[in-house]
């Protein structure tokens, strides 16, 4: 008797041959590779089996519509299709390869190119173009106006103290051409010209006041260091103008280079003084 | 299922890195592989999409393969098993493995896959008839579990031999037989549930 099958069916006939045995050989029995002793017992155990048997059929069956399938039409682009994508993905391998291969300084310099192409890109529109060139007039234009030759540049000018005493150099000498230019311009000509008028018209007075012993008519108030202070702030000006209480100043013009002219008007009369910054002049009487 | 010489040699040209060689390789091989994904997930989208994926697959590892561990085209059908295991387990495919015998709820009175077919008339053009007679074939298929379908699209659709397919299934051969033979035995009970007969 045999033993109780795979399936759960009873055990059939076949001097010991089971369901297991069955299961075992089935594959070689529908292949046609099972003979002899082994096929008999197969054939009679499916003749006895009521699960084994069934499964016999159901497998053949199965099979035979199995063989009915033909293969699938293979899409037309399909080949295509893989071979692009393959070959795609070795181009864009290769390329990560090279990538990597290449020299920081061409991959920095690509870098820069993507990022400023498109700067330059706007920067040549012409509107941009005439500012550009307009700032450039505007620097070469201060350059020149200190003195300042790009092409005179060495690299010891660039020494913290060469470029020190440069800006010194520079300083003094743009300050000496703007003081020459001030000076030579017609309305300072005239005023000092004026100024020498006056001067000279009030030097027949001058003998007179200074005949006087002392000069004691110079200090009425007792202050007059103060209002000097007042008019040009500078210790060396004297005015002789100022010694009167009801001192009004009527005009005072300071010119550039640090001269200095101013009409006061006192009880006495109306006074100009003229003063620079190395000399003081002798105030004269204007009315 | 012997390893051609040509197929061989081919190998190891495209680990060498000929193009024409791959291109060779691809243009012999995507007919199996294709079909092996044809029959497994029932469409041919997927198929197509699969295929290409399994070359990509195939193309990114061919460095690692070895003629010596095996043949080119059992290696070549295990990826495309894993990769149809992959997908299987991403579509959730195996919800669908339902009974033929159930009809669709939305069509009650629809017959089940065995009436359709003892429905089939012999018809004038015997092209057409087998036709369907394949096409439900293939939809039975398609409702056999993944794990017996494999089996049997590897032995009787790709004519694997059992070691072959137990190196692809990574399971023994023995197993490898029942499987194949539970399989075809629930095709058939699929397809013949009325005992009518298309043959």
């Amino acid at each position: 008797m045999h033993d109780q099958g795979k399936f759960g069916g009873a055990g059939g006939h076949g001097g010991g041959f089971s369901c297991v045995d069955f299961d075992l050989l089935l594959s070689d029995a529908i292949d046609g590779k099972l003979a002899g002793a082994d096929f008999a017992a197969f054939q009679h155990h499916v003749a006895e089996c009521a699960i084994c048997g069934p499964m016999l059929a159901d497998t053949q069956a199965g099979l035979s519509w199995l063989e009915v399938l033909e293969p699938a039409e293979v899409p037309a682009n399909l080949v295509h299709n893989i071979l692009a994508g393959t070959s795609l993905r070795d181009v864009a391998a290769r390329s990560a390869q090279f990538e990597q291969r290449v020299d920081w300084r061409e991959r920095a310099t690509k870098v820069l190119e993507r990022l400023l192409v498109p700067v330059f890109n706007v920067l040549r529109q012409p509107r941009f173009a005439l500012n550009a060139a307009m700032a450039f007039f505007s620097v070469s234009l201060l350059l020149n106006v200190a003195g300042l030759k790009l092409s005179d540049l060495r690299l010891s000018d660039l020494r913290p103290s060469a470029i020190r005493t440069n800006a010194t150099l520079r300083y003094y000498e743009t300050t000496s051409r703007l003081v020459k230019y001030y000076e030579n311009i017609r309305f300072v000509y005239e005023l000092e010209s004026t100024v020498r008028e006056l001067k000279r018209a009030t030097t027949n007075n001058q003998p007179e006041q200074n005949s006087a012993p002392k000069k004691k008519n110079d200090n009425t108030s007792q202050q007059p260091e103060r209002r000097n202070e007042n008019y040009s702030r500078r210790d060396e000006e004297t005015i002789l103008a100022a010694d009167h209480k009801n001192q009004m100043l009527l005009f005072r013009a300071i010119s550039p280079r640090d001269r200095f002219a101013q009409i006061t008007k006192t009880t006495e009369g109306v006074f100009l003084t003229m003063t620079d910054k190395f000399s003081t002049r002798t105030p004269g009487r204007l009315a | 299922m012997e390893e051609s010489p040509l197929t061989a040699s081919l190998v190891r040209r495209c680990i060498a890195g000929d193009t024409a060689a791959w291109e060779e390789l691809v243009r012999e091989h995507t007919r199996r592989i294709y079909n092996i994904c044809y029959r497994f997930t029932g469409s041919s989208s997927d198929a197509e999409d699969l295929t290409q994926e399994a070359f990509i697959k195939i193309y990114r590892s061919l460095n690692t393969f070895d003629l010596q561990k095996g043949a080119f085209t059992t290696w070549i059908t295990a990826m495309t098993r894993n990769l149809l295991v992959d997908h299987f387990r991403r579509t959730k495919q195996e919800r669908m493995t339902d009974s033929m015998d159930a009809p669709p709820a939305a069509d009650e009175d629809a017959p089940n896959v065995g009436e359709r077919i003892e429905d089939v008339k012999p018809s004038p053009d015997a092209v057409l008839a087998s036709k369907e007679k394949q096409r439900l074939v293939h939809e039975a298929l398609q409702k056999v579990s993944p794990d017996l379908r494999e089996a049997v699209i590897l032995r009787d659709i790709q004519d694997m031999d059992y070691r072959e397919i137990a190196q692809v299934l990574k399971v023994p051969e023995g197993t490898v037989k029942s499987r194949i033979n539970r399989g075809r035995a629930e095709l058939a009970r699929l397809l013949s549930r009325t005992k009518g007969q298309v043959m």
